[in-house]
């Protein structure tokens, strides 16, 4: 089949595919999953001006309905999530203008190289930690969690700090905007660590954020040119059946296990880092 | 069990009416889809249809089994 506005030539079965898998990753651990489907698309010889707005376009209609099933499922907290977003936002500009600095002094290679093996450690620890462990943690129980003030947050049944929250919000908003990959592999574990959300509601609130910052990205995109709805509107079919499946899998296995089945995205994280240190082009 | 097994079945039903006709609508598509506002409208409305399809087969063959 032939996508005019890029110039794909690829089956619609391969593109449909590909969605299932990323809307599995998606419900199933909060990503966007921009990491692989941005590569496979260029694989499939999408120009690569257009790679990176279809997928996001992907990723907020699919996003959408994850986050639906995860609300069902009582894993999205709204408050923690609009807490949240405006601390991304905040972050993101900083780190974008921190980039701009960091080029006049050459110095982005090195705090990306350490940011890469920050990603590499995360990945570690997720696959060592609650060994042995039968019980997960109480919800709340955070390193930052003691931090004044708090805030209720209704459906993670817990306080959260406040302090902790927007912490975490700017310095995951920072890390996207400075390195623009990676920074999604983070805020799950960011939350169930630093603030002790629940697993399952730290997975359906991250999805309120990717569908806000993909939407924008897939808007900003779109204004210059760079969407191929068509192959993201195929691709999205099997996305939302995925993002189906993946939020349900959330619902049949223990927080532990659904941390350690993560533990390969903030690998690949790490990857896609390297990859552009590498001068490679952007995916 | 039961449950997923008609989720699945669904799935597949509606991704294989999907692809039969998606050929068939793709010009169209294409066209609408040159505005960027309703591109972006269509893959929100899309992802809720193909949702809310999948859960009204996935009731339907539950009521029928």
């Amino acid at each position: 089949m032939n996508f005019p506005a890029s110039g794909l030539e690829a089956s619609p079965f391969v593109l449909v595919a590909i969605g299932f898998a990323v809307g599995l990753l998606g419900g199933a651990f909060g990503v966007g999953g921009g990491f692989l489907a941005g590569p496979a698309l260029y694989l499939l010889g999408m120009p690569l001006r257009f790679v990176v707005g279809t997928d996001l376009a992907l990723i907020a209609g699919h996003s959408l309905v994850a986050a639906r099933h995860h609300h069902a499922l009582g894993n999205v907290d709204l408050r923690l999530a609009l807490a949240l977003t405006p601390a991304t936002v905040v972050g993101v500009e900083l780190g974008a203008r921190t980039l701009e600095a960091l080029k006049r002094r050459g110095a982005v290679d090195v705090i990306a190289m350490a940011y890469a093996l920050l990603l590499v450690a995360l990945a570690v620890f997720l696959l060592l930690e609650g060994r042995g462990r039968k019980r997960e943690k109480p919800a709340g129980e955070g390193l930052l969690s003691g931090l004044p003030p708090h805030l209720h947050l209704k459906v993670a049944r817990m306080k959260g700090s406040v302090v902790a929250i927007l912490a975490i919000g700017l310095a995951i908003g920072f890390m996207g905007g400075l390195l623009g990959a990676g920074g999604g592999s983070l805020r799950m574990p960011a939350l169930v660590f630093l603030l002790g959300v629940p697993t399952p509601v730290a997975v359906g609130t991250d999805l309120f954020e990717v569908i806000v910052s993909a939407t924008y990205g897939a808007f900003t995109h779109a204004l210059k040119g760079n969407v191929d709805f068509l192959a993201a509107l195929v691709m999205q079919a099997g996305g939302v059946v995925g993002a189906r499946f993946g939020a349900r899998l959330t619902t049949k296995v223990r927080g532990v296990t659904l941390r350690r089945a993560f533990a390969p995205i903030p690998l690949i994280g790490a990857g896609l880092i390297v990859w552009r240190l590498l001068g490679r082009p952007e995916l | 069990m039961r449950t997923l097994a008609h989720e699945t079945l669904a799935s597949l039903l509606v991704l294989a009416v999907y692809l039969a006709a998606i050929p068939l609508i793709a010009e169209d598509l294409e066209l609408v889809t040159r505005s960027m506002i309703l591109g972006l409208a269509l893959v929100f409305a899309q992802a809720l249809a193909i949702d809310g399809s999948v859960r009204l087969v996935s009731r339907l063959l539950g009521a029928l089994s």
